[in-house]
C-alpha cells in the first residue's frame, strides 16, 4: 500500500517514524472478522476512563541517578590513573637505564595482594544488592507486563498468548499511587524485550527483560508521584526505538 | 639442521605465509573503512541528520556489528598465525581456506543485510530473526553466512591448535610444566596465550554452532526453541568469541613489544598461571549478559559478577604490568607500531575497567542495554584490539618494506586515531550513564539527550577516520612495497 501512495498509509508511516508494519499475515476472513470487532467495540463507547499514554516529552529536570554518578566518578578516576601511568612509563624512556627487577616484582605482589583485597571488597559490598526476589514479603502489588512487538499491557491477570490478550482487560499506560511497591511479571509473547523503567528526573531505576515463555518479576517501590516512561531496551525489531509505555505515580 | 630440501620446503612455506598475511592485511584494510562508515551513519541517524535513510538503521547495524567483530577475529587470527610461524608451521592451505570462507561468508552477509535487509543484530538473539519484517530467505542467507564463518573459523583454530600441539603438546603450550615448577622446554608466551585463545574460541564457535543447528531445527520442524537456554547459547558465543579476539592481539604484544624495547619476555610460572586462570574465568564471565533474566538461577548471576571481576586480576597484574615493566627506562624504538601496540593497552585496561562496572550486578540494573554498553567494548575493541592488528600489520608491512618512515606524521596518525577514538567513546559513556538506550535509530523525548551526544561524537569519528585514512595510506605503501617483493 504504500508502493501505491495509499494516502492514509503514508500519514501513518510518516506519524511513527517511517516504519513500515510488520506483516502479520492476517488473511481477509481474520482482516474482516478484526475491522468487525473494532467496529462493535468502538460503538459501545469507551466503558470507563482509561489512562493514556502521554505524549514522548523530555524530564523538565533531568538528573543521574546515584548509582550512575557514582559509577561514572569511579570509572573517570580509574581512567585517569591508568592514563597517568602509561604517560609516566612511556615518557621514562627518554631516560634508559637499567630496571631492578626485584623491586618491580615487589610491587607486582603489593598490587596482587591489593587489587585482590580491593575487588573482593567490592564483591562483598556489591554482591547483596540485587534486583532478584527470593520471598513474597513484603507484599507487593502485582501487575502482569506483556511485551508485544511493538507495545506493553499491563493487566491483573497473566498472559502466556495472543488468544489470551483479546479476552484480558489490559492498560497500555499504568496507574499506581504513590509509595507503592509493585511487582512486575514480565513476559513476552513474542520475541525478546527490555522493561526498563525511568524515574521522573529521566535516570533508569530498573529495569528486567522480558522473554518469551518465562516470567521474570520485578519489584520497584514508586517512592516519588511522577510520570515513569517506559522503554524497550532489549532490540526487537525495526520499531525497537518506538516501544514505549509509562506508569504514572499519583 | 636442515637438509636443503627442507630449507627450501621451509622457504617455500614462509613466502605461502607471507602471502596469505598479505592478503589477511588488504582485506581488513577494505573491509575496516567500510565498516567504520557504517556505524558513522548510524551515528548520524541517531543525529537525527539521515531522516530519510533511517530505516536502514537496523540493517547497517546488523552489518556493522557481525562485520566488525569477523573483521576482529580473523585480524587477531592473522596476526597470531605470522607471529606462531616463528616457532610452529600451521598449514597454508587451510589458512587460503579461512580466507576463501570467510570472503564467502561476508559475501553471504551482504546478501542478507543490503539485499534482504535482514536486521536483527549481530548476535541474531533467538528469536527474533524468524520474528522480523525481513523476509525469511534473508534471515535464512544470515544463518548461511553464519554457518560458514563459524565452520571456517573453526578448522582454521584447530589446524593452529594441531599444528601447536606437534611442536609443544597441548599441556606444555598451556604452560602447565611451569606450574609444576619445570623451566624447560621454553614456551614463547605468544603460544601459552594463542593456546588458551584458541581453546576458548573452539568452545564458543561449538556453542555457535549449537545455536545455528537449533534454528534450522524450528525453521524445518516448526519447534519452537526455548528462549533462555538460546539466550545462553548466544551470549556464551558472542562473549568468548570476542574475548578471545582481544587476547589474540595480546599474544601480538608479548611477542613484538621486546622487539622495540629489547627486553626479553619470557614464560614462568606466573604467566603460565595467570593465562591459564583465564581460559577457566573467561568462561564463567558470560554470566554477566544475563542479569536482566531474573529466571536464570542466581547463582549464575553471582558467578557471574565474580568472574568478571576476578578476570581483571591476571589482565592488570601479570600482563599489563609486564609490558609496563618492560617499556620503563627501556631503549624503546618509538614508531607507528610500538605506538599503537603501547596505547592499545590502555584501551584494553579503560574499556575493562568500564566492563567491570557495568559487570556490577547493581550497576547492570540501570546500565545494560544502555550506550554504556558500546561504550566499553569499543574501548577495548576500537582503542584496543584494533590498534593492535594495526601495529602489528605495520610492524610486519615494515619489516617486509623497510621503508623509510616519517615519524612526525606517524605521530600525528596516533594523534588523531587516540583523540578522535576516546572522543567517539566518551559520548557513548556520557549518554548511557544518563539512560540512553543502545540499538536505538532515533530517540524519544524521554532520552532526546542522546542526539547531541551523536553529533559531537560524529566530530570525532571524522578526527579518527583522518588518522585511519592516514594510517592506511602509509602502511599501504609498505603493503605495495612488500607485495611486490
Amino acid at each position: 500500500m504504500l508502493a501505491e501512495q495509499d494516502p492514509v498509509v503514508i500519514q501513518l508511516f510518516n506519524e511513527f517514524d517511517r516504519v513500515v508494519m510488520p506483516n502479520k499475515k492476517v488473511d481477509q476472513a481474520e482482516a474482516e472478522s478484526l475491522i468487525a470487532y473494532i467496529k462493535r467495540e468502538s460503538d459501545k463507547g469507551p466503558a470507563r476512563a482509561v489512562p493514556r499514554l502521554p505524549a514522548s516529552v523530555a524530564p523538565a529536570d533531568r538528573e543521574l541517578g546515584r548509582v550512575q554518578s557514582m559509577a561514572l566518578a569511579v570509572f573517570a578516576l580509574v581512567s585517569i590513573i591508568i592514563i597517568t601511568v602509561f604517560g609516566f612509563v612511556g615518557k621514562s624512556t627518554d631516560k634508559p637505564r637499567v630496571v631492578d627487577m626485584k623491586s618491580a616484582y615487589r610491587l607486582r605482589r603489593i598490587l596482587f595482594i591489593s587489587g585482590s583485597a580491593a575487588l573482593l571488597s567490592l564483591l562483598a559490598i556489591t554482591l547483596p544488592v540485587t534486583p532478584y526476589v527470593v520471598n513474597a514479603e513484603p507484599k507487593a502489588e502485582i501487575i502482569y507486563t506483556t511485551a508485544r512487538q511493538f507495545s506493553f499491557t499491563y493487566s491483573r491477570e497473566p498472559v502466556t498468548s495472543l488468544e489470551e490478550l483479546r479476552f484480558v482487560e489490559g492498560l497500555r499506560v499504568l496507574e499506581v499511587s504513590a509509595d507503592a511497591l509493585v511487582e512486575f511479571r514480565v513476559t513476552s509473547l513474542d520475541t525478546n524485550h527490555g522493561f526498563a523503567v525511568y524515574d521522573p528526573n529521566g535516570a533508569i531505576v530498573a529495569q528486567t527483560q522480558a522473554m518469551p515463555g518465562y516470567f521474570n518479576r520485578l519489584r520497584i517501590h514508586f517512592d516519588k508521584p511522577g510520570f515513569y516512561a517506559v522503554l524497550c531496551l532489549e532490540y526487537c525489531g525495526v520499531a525497537h526505538h518506538v516501544m514505549r509505555s509509562g506508569i504514572i505515580v499519583r | 639442521m636442515l637438509n636443503t630440501n627442507e630449507r627450501e620446503w621451509d622457504e617455500q612455506y614462509m613466502e605461502l605465509a607471507r602471502r596469505n598475511t598479505l592478503t589477511w592485511i588488504a582485506v581488513t584494510f577494505i573491509l575496516f573503512p567500510i565498516l567504520v562508515l557504517a556505524g558513522v551513519f548510524m551515528r548520524f541517524v541517531q543525529g537525527n541528520t539521515l531522516g530519510s535513510a533511517r530505516e536502514w538503521f537496523y540493517p547497517m547495524m546488523t552489518l556493522h556489528g557481525m562485520g566488525m567483530v569477523g573483521v576482529a577475529y580473523v585480524g587477531g587470527m592473522a596476526c597470531v598465525e605470522q607471529v606462531i610461524a616463528k616457532y610452529t608451521r600451521p598449514s597454508d592451505r587451510v589458512s587460503f581456506f579461512a580466507i576463501i570462507g570467510t570472503v564467502i561468508g561476508v559475501v553471504l552477509l551482504l546478501v542478507s543485510v543490503l539485499i534482504g535487509k535482514f536486521a536483527a543484530g549481530w548476535y541474531f538473539l533467538y528469536p527474533l530473526p524468524l520474528k522480523g519484517n525481513w523476509p525469511t530467505w534473508s534471515a535464512v542467507v544470515f544463518l548461511l553466512s553464519v554457518t560458514v564463518l563459524g565452520a571456517t573459523w573453526l578448522i582454521w583454530c584447530l589446524d593452529l591448535l594441531r599444528a601447536i600441539a606437534r611442536e609443544y603438546t597441548i599441556s606444555k603450550a598451556l604452560g602447565w610444566h611451569y606450574l609444576a615448577g619445570k623451566t624447560e622446554p621454553e614456551v614463547p608466551p605468544a603460544i601459552i596465550i594463542t593456546t588458551v585463545s584458541l581453546i576458548g574460541a573452539v568452545a564458543c564457535l561449538l556453542s555457535g554452532v549449537i545455536v545455528l543447528a537449533l534454528f534450522y531445527v524450528e525453521l524445518l520442524t516448526g519447534t519452537a526453541n526455548d528462549a533462555l537456554l538460546m539466550k545462553n547459547l548466544t551470549f556464551f558465543f558472542g562473549h568468548v568469541l570476542v574475548n578471545i579476539s582481544l587476547y589474540l592481539g595480546v599474544a601480538v604484544i608479548y611477542d613484538v613489544i621486546p622487539q622495540y624495547c629489547g627486553r626479553p619476555w619470557k614464560a614462568n610460572k606466573i604467566v603460565a598461571i595467570s593465562w591459564n586462570s583465564v581460559l577457566a574465568i573467561v568462561l564463567f564471565a558470560y554470566f554477566h549478559h544475563l542479569y536482566m533474566d531474573f529466571v536464570q538461577p542466581t547463582t549464575f548471576h553471582y558467578i557471574g559478577q565474580i568472574a568478571s571481576y576476578m578476570s581483571s586480576l591476571p589482565a592488570a597484574v601479570v600482563t599489563i604490568f609486564g609490558a609496563l615493566t618492560l617499556v620503563f627506562h627501556s631503549k624503546m624504538k618509538w614508531n607507528m607500531a610500538s605506538m599503537f601496540l603501547f596505547i592499545s593497552m590502555v584501551g584494553w585496561a579503560i574499556g575493562g575497567v568500564a566492563a567491570v562496572i557495568d559487570s556490577t550486578i547493581a550497576v547492570n540494573l540501570r546500565f545494560h542495554n544502555t550506550l554504556w554498553v558500546p561504550a566499553h567494548f569499543h574501548t577495548y575493541m576500537l582503542e584496543g584490539l584494533v590498534l593492535m592488528i594495526l601495529g602489528f600489520y605495520y610492524h610486519y608491512l615494515q619489516e617486509q618494506s623497510q621503508r623509510a618512515e616519517n615519524h612526525t606524521l606517524q605521530r600525528m596518525i596516533t594523534g588523531l586515531i587516540v583523540v578522535g577514538g576516546y572522543g567517539f567513546v566518551l559520548m557513548f559513556y556520557l549518554a548511557g550513564a544518563s539512560g540512553v538506550p543502545r540499538r536505538f535509530a532515533t530517540y524519544p523525548a524521554e532520552v532526546g539527550h542522546g542526539v547531541p551526544y551523536s553529533l559531537v561524537a560524529i566530530g570525532f569519528v571524522a578526527l579518527f577516520s583522518v588518522g585511519l585514512a592516514l594510517y592506511i595510506s602509509e602502511a599501504g605503501k609498505c603493503w605495495l612495497k612488500a607485495a611486490r617483493s
